[in-house]
C-alpha cells in the first residue's frame, strides 16, 4: 500500500437491495421504469402493529434464502441485508479476491444507529425474561452497532479496514468520506462502502411519532447499497474499467433547517466546493439525486442550495419516490439511481451529476459522480 | 508531503476524574472508578457492579448546548470537546469555522435514550413512544453536539467500531490534518452504561463479579463503564502561533480486521494491526517503550493481547497495563482515554498501574502489567490498543514532543 | 435410556441443532459439536442459556466443557433438571 495516491477512487461494481428488486440490474430496470417498491406490510412482524399499512419494505426477503442456513440464523435484519449486498456487489465487479488483496480490501458501512430492532429486542428481554440476564448469548454482537460491517468481513474474508460511519441521512456522504480518505492514506486498497436501514416497527412508529403530521413525506423503505471502490490508478493499469469515478465529496455541519448558520446555504457551497474539485462546471451537471422526501422545512433547505447552483439544465431525481425513506441508506440509494441511469446508456458516458444530502439536524453533503455504462466495459473488456 | 499532527488539548469526562488534572491525578495513585449500578435497576442481576460517572454536570462546563435537549452520550462528547479546547487554550470563535471538525467514536451511541424507548415500548407498547426521546436517538448527533457546542462547520463524523472507535477517529482527525484537509479537529469517544451490556456481558460470561482485574491470574471478566475522551489535535504551526503548550505528537495509526468470530479476539489479526500501525508510524516496536492495553480483563483478550505483543515485540516487550482496571470498559471512550493516559505518561513521566492484580499471570509473562502501583518511566514512544467485538482492531502512536 | 427420556434426547438434539444451524438428524449421540459443527466457545453458551429457559434450571458455565456432544449435553441436564432414567 502506498500512501497519498492522488486519484480518486472508482466503482468498479455494485449493488442495490431494495423493494425495487435484488442487485443492480433489478434496481436499474426499476428505476429506467419508474416503479415504486410500495408494498403491504400487515403482517411483515409478528403481532406488530404498524402506523401504516404500506411501505417500500422487503416482506419476503429472508437471509437464508441468499446466504443458506449455516451462519444465518443469528443475523440481525440490518447485517443480513448488508452481508447479502456486499456479495451483490464483490459479483457485480471484475475485482478478483485472493490471499493477497483480501488483507488490504475492507469495509466501510454507513448506518443510522446498527439494528434499532436488535438493540431494543435485547433490552426487552432483559425487562421481559425471569431474570435480567437471560438474554441471547448469539445476539450479543447483533446489539451493536457495528455487526454489519463487521459481518461482511467475516462472510467475505476480508481483514482491512472494517468501519461503520453512523450518519443517519448523511451516512452515504459519510460512508465515501471515510473511504476516500482511508485509500487515499494508504489505509487500504479497495473497499466495500455501501449503508444499510432496516423497515421495523421501531422505525416506523419513531417515524410516525416525529413526521406523523406531515401526509405528504415519502414512505419508510429498507434495504442496502454496496459499492466496490478501488484505487483508480490500479484499476487503470490493470486495463479494467470502472463504472463510475467519484472526483469529489464535500460536508458541511450547520444548523437545523431554519436556522442560523443556514443549511441551505451551507450546502450550495458544499456544491461548490465539490464541483471545483471536480473540475466540472454547474452547467455540465446532468443529474442531481436529492435526497427530498417530501416534508416541506426540511425539502426547502436541499432545494435552496441546490437551486443557488445548479441550474434549470440539471434534471432532479427524486428517487425516494420510488425507494422510500431509507434514512442511512437515503444517499446511497441516490447515488445507485445515477449508477442505474448509466448501466445500459452508452449516450450518458463521462456525464457528471451530483448527489446531495441534508439532515434534520443541519449536515449537509454533496457528491460528485461521473459514470459510465456497461456496454463500454463489455467493449473493453 | 505530511503534516506534523500534534495533540494540544486532552478532556477526559471519567468515572475516575473529569479533567484533566483530576483524571491525571487518579491515574497517578491507581484509584477506581467502580462502584454499585444506580443507572438502571439491578434486581435479579448477581452482578451489579461498574463504573458509572458519578458527578457529571453538564450544564457547568457546557456554553453552549442545553442539556435538556442532548442524549446522555452526547453529552459527555460535547464535555469533553469543551474540557479539550480549554486545556489547548483555544477559543473555538478565533478558527476559520469551515476549517475545523471532530469525530467521535462510540458502541452504543445513545444507548441511555434508546433504553427509555424500550422501557416506553415495554411498558405502554409502540404508539406511545416520546417524539423527544426518538429526536435525540440518532448517534450521529454525537458529533452534531461536539460540533455545535464549539462552533465548528467542519467534518462532524460519528464514527462506530465498537471498543475500537475512539482509536478510529483519532486515526481519520490525524489523516485529514496530516493531509492538509483540516486544520482543527476533535477526536475522541463517548458511550453510556447500559443494561443490555450489563447482561450481555453477565451472559456470555465475559462479566466481573467485584472488579476488573487485567492480567491476574484470576481474572474473571470486565465491568461496564461510560464518559467522554477528547484530545485536540491541530498542526505544531497552529499551535506554536498562539504559543499554545505541545502535549505529544500523533505518530501514526493502524486498522485491521480478524474477520473470523464475531467475538473472540483473533491474536494474528492484533499482531496484524500492530504491524500496520508500526509502518504507518514509520517506527518499529524496539521504538515503543510503554503499551497502553486494551486491557479489557476478560481470560480470552488478555491472553490474546499478550500473544500478539509477544509475536511482534519478541521476548522482551515494553511494560503493558490496562487502565480498564480503573475504569471499567467504557466502550467507544476507552481507546480515547487510552491516549489521553498515553499522552500523560509521556508528557509527565509515569506508568499508570494495572490496578487489581495480585498475582500476575504467568502464562502471560514476560509483559509487565505494572501491577499496583504507578512507576516513574522515560518513555519516547507510546502505543495504545484498541480492539472489538468483530474483530475491528484499531492502534495509534504517540511521541513525545520535540 | 428409557422410553421416557427419549423426548428429551430428542428436545436437546433440535435445540443442538438450532444452535448449531444444522438439520437436527445430522447430530450424532456422541460426535463433538466443535469438531463436526464448528462450534465455539458462544455458541456453547447459547445452548447453556436455551436449556437453561427451556427446562427452567440454572447451569453453572463450569459445567460448559462437559457439554461438548449431545449426549454430554443430555447426562449435565438430567442431572441439574433431576430428570432419572
Amino acid at each position: 500500500m502506498t500512501p497519498d495516491r492522488g486519484a480518486p477512487p472508482v466503482v468498479t461494481g455494485w449493488s442495490a437491495l431494495s423493494s425495487l428488486g435484488t442487485g443492480a440490474d433489478a434496481f436499474a430496470a426499476a428505476v429506467r421504469a419508474g416503479r415504486s417498491g410500495l408494498v403491504d406490510v400487515r403482517g411483515m412482524f409478528d403481532g406488530g402493529e404498524l402506523p401504516r399499512h404500506t411501505a417500500c419494505a422487503m416482506p419476503g426477503f429472508r437471509a437464508r434464502d441468499h446466504l443458506g442456513r449455516k451462519g444465518t440464523g443469528y443475523l440481525d435484519r440490518s447485517t443480513a441485508l448488508a452481508v447479502v449486498a456486499a456479495r451483490l456487489a464483490l459479483a457485480d465487479t471484475d475485482l478478483e479476491l485472493g490471499d493477497d488483496n483480501r488483507r488490504t480490501t475492507g469495509v466501510v458501512l454507513g448506518t443510522t444507529a446498527g439494528s434499532i430492532r436488535a438493540t431494543s429486542a435485547y433490552d426487552r428481554d432483559t425487562l421481559t425474561q425471569d431474570r435480567p440476564y437471560l438474554v441471547d448469548p448469539m445476539l450479543f454482537p447483533t446489539a451493536v452497532m457495528n455487526s454489519a460491517a463487521s459481518r461482511c468481513a467475516v462472510w467475505h474474508r476480508l481483514h482491512g479496514v472494517n468501519a461503520t460511519v453512523a450518519g443517519g441521512q448523511l451516512a452515504g456522504i459519510d460512508a465515501l468520506r471515510y473511504g476516500r480518505t482511508l485509500m487515499a492514506r494508504g489505509h487500504a486498497d479497495a473497499l466495500l462502502v455501501g449503508a444499510v436501514e432496516e423497515f421495523s416497527p421501531h422505525m416506523a412508529w419513531g417515524d410516525e411519532r416525529l413526521y406523523g403530521s406531515e401526509p405528504g413525506r415519502a414512505p419508510l423503505g429498507e434495504g442496502a447499497v454496496v459499492l466496490v471502490a478501488e484505487d483508480a490508478e490500479r484499476v487503470r493499469a490493470s486495463g479494467r474499467s470502472a463504472d463510475a469515478e467519484l472526483p469529489a465529496v464535500a460536508f458541511g455541519r450547520f444548523a437545523p433547517p431554519g436556522g442560523s448558520p443556514d443549511p441551505g446555504k451551507g450546502l450550495a457551497d458544499c456544491i461548490d466546493r465539490a464541483l471545483r474539485q471536480a473540475g466540472v462546471h454547474a452547467d455540465e451537471v446532468r443529474f442531481v439525486a436529492t435526497g427530498e422526501r417530501g416534508i416541506p422545512h426540511l425539502d426547502a433547505a436541499e432545494q435552496a442550495g441546490v437551486d443557488a447552483v445548479l441550474g434549470p439544465g440539471t434534471h432532479r431525481l427524486r428517487i425516494k419516490e420510488l425507494v422510500g425513506e431509507c434514512h442511512a441508506a437515503a444517499g446511497m440509494f441516490q447515488l445507485a439511481a445515477l449508477l442505474a441511469l448509466h448501466r445500459n446508456d452508452p449516450a450518458l458516458d463521462g456525464r457528471t451529476s451530483v448527489v446531495t444530502s441534508v439532515s434534520s439536524g443541519g449536515a449537509v453533503g454533496a457528491a460528485v459522480l461521473r459514470g459510465f455504462s456497461r456496454t463500454r466495459r463489455g467493449h473493453a473488456g | 508531503m505530511d503534516r506534523r499532527v500534534v495533540i494540544t488539548g486532552l478532556g477526559p469526562v471519567s468515572s475516575i476524574g473529569t479533567g484533566i488534572a483530576a483524571f491525571g491525578a487518579s491515574l497517578r495513585v491507581g484509584r477506581s472508578g467502580i462502584s454499585p449500578v444506580t443507572s438502571f435497576d439491578t434486581t435479579g442481576f448477581p452482578y451489579v457492579m461498574a463504573g458509572e460517572v458519578r458527578d457529571f454536570v453538564p450544564g457547568a462546563v457546557l456554553r453552549v448546548l442545553d442539556p435538556r435537549e442532548w442524549g446522555r452520550t452526547s453529552l459527555f462528547a460535547a464535555v469533553a470537546a469543551r474540557l479539550a479546547v480549554e486545556d489547548a487554550g483555544l477559543d473555538p470563535a478565533t478558527v476559520p469555522p469551515e476549517r475545523a471538525g471532530c469525530v467521535i467514536g462510540t458502541t452504543s451511541g445513545e444507548s441511555r435514550v434508546l433504553q427509555g424507548l424500550t422501557e416506553q415500548w415495554v411498558a405502554e407498547g409502540m404508539p406511545a413512544l416520546s417524539p423527544e426521546d426518538v429526536r435525540q436517538c440518532p448517534p450521529s448527533r454525537i458529533a452534531a453536539a461536539v460540533s455545535c457546542e464549539l462552533g465548528f462547520t467542519g467534518e462532524a463524523m460519528t464514527l462506530s467500531a465498537a471498543c475500537a472507535a475512539s482509536n478510529y477517529a483519532i486515526g481519520y482527525a490525524y489523516d485529514l490534518i496530516a493531509s492538509g484537509e483540516t486544520d482543527y479537529m476533535v477526536a475522541g469517544g463517548a458511550d453510556s452504561t447500559v443494561r443490555w451490556a450489563h447482561a450481555g456481558f453477565y451472559r456470555v460470561g465475559a462479566l466481573a463479579e467485584h472488579a476488573c482485574a487485567p492480567f491476574d491470574r484470576n481474572r474473571s471478566g470486565t465491568l461496564t463503564g461510560e464518559g467522554g475522551s477528547a484530545l485536540l489535535l491541530e498542526t505544531p504551526e497552529t499551535a506554536r502561533a498562539r504559543g499554545a503548550r505541545i502535549h505529544a505528537e500523533v505518530l501514526g495509526y493502524g486498522l485491521s480486521c480478524d474477520a473470523g468470530h464475531p467475538v473472540a479476539p483473533d491474536p494474528a489479526g492484533i499482531a496484524d494491526c500492530m504491524r500496520r500501525a508500526h509502518r504507518n508510524a514509520g517506527i518499529t516496536p524496539a521504538d515503543v517503550g510503554y503499551i497502553c492495553a486494551h486491557g479489557t480483563g476478560t481470560p480470552a483478550n488478555d491472553l490474546a493481547e499478550v500473544t500478539a505483543v509477544r509475536e511482534v515485540f519478541g521476548a522482551s516487550p515494553p511494560p503493558m497495563s490496562s487502565i480498564k482496571s480503573m475504569l471499567g470498559h467504557t466502550m467507544g471512550a476507552a481507546s480515547g482515554f487510552g491516549a489521553i493516559a498515553a499522552v500523560l505518561v509521556l508528557t509527565q513521566g509515569f506508568l499508570p498501574p494495572t490496578i487489581n492484580v495480585t498475582e500476575p499471570d504467568p502464562a502471560l509473562v514476560p509483559v509487565d502489567p505494572v501491577p499496583g502501583r504507578a512507576r516513574p518511566a522515560d518513555v519516547r514512544v507510546v502505543q495504545n490498543n484498541g480492539f472489538a467485538f468483530g474483530g475491528n482492531n484499531a492502534i495509534t502512536l504517540f511521541g513525545r514532543a520535540t | 435410556m428409557t422410553q421416557a427420556t427419549r423426548p428429551h434426547w430428542e428436545e436437546l438434539r433440535e435445540m443442538a441443532a438450532e444452535v448449531l444451524e444444522v438439520e437436527p438428524e445430522e447430530i450424532s449421540d456422541t460426535g463433538l459439536f466443535t469438531e463436526e459443527h464448528d462450534s465455539d466457545s458462544l455458541r456453547a453458551i447459547e445452548l447453556l442459556s436455551r436449556v437453561e429457559k427451556k427446562y427452567r434450571i440454572e447451569l453453572p458455565q463450569s459445567e460448559l466443557p462437559n457439554m461438548a456432544s449431545l449426549s454430554a449435553l443430555y447426562d449435565v441436564v438430567a442431572k441439574y433438571a433431576h430428570w432419572h432414567d
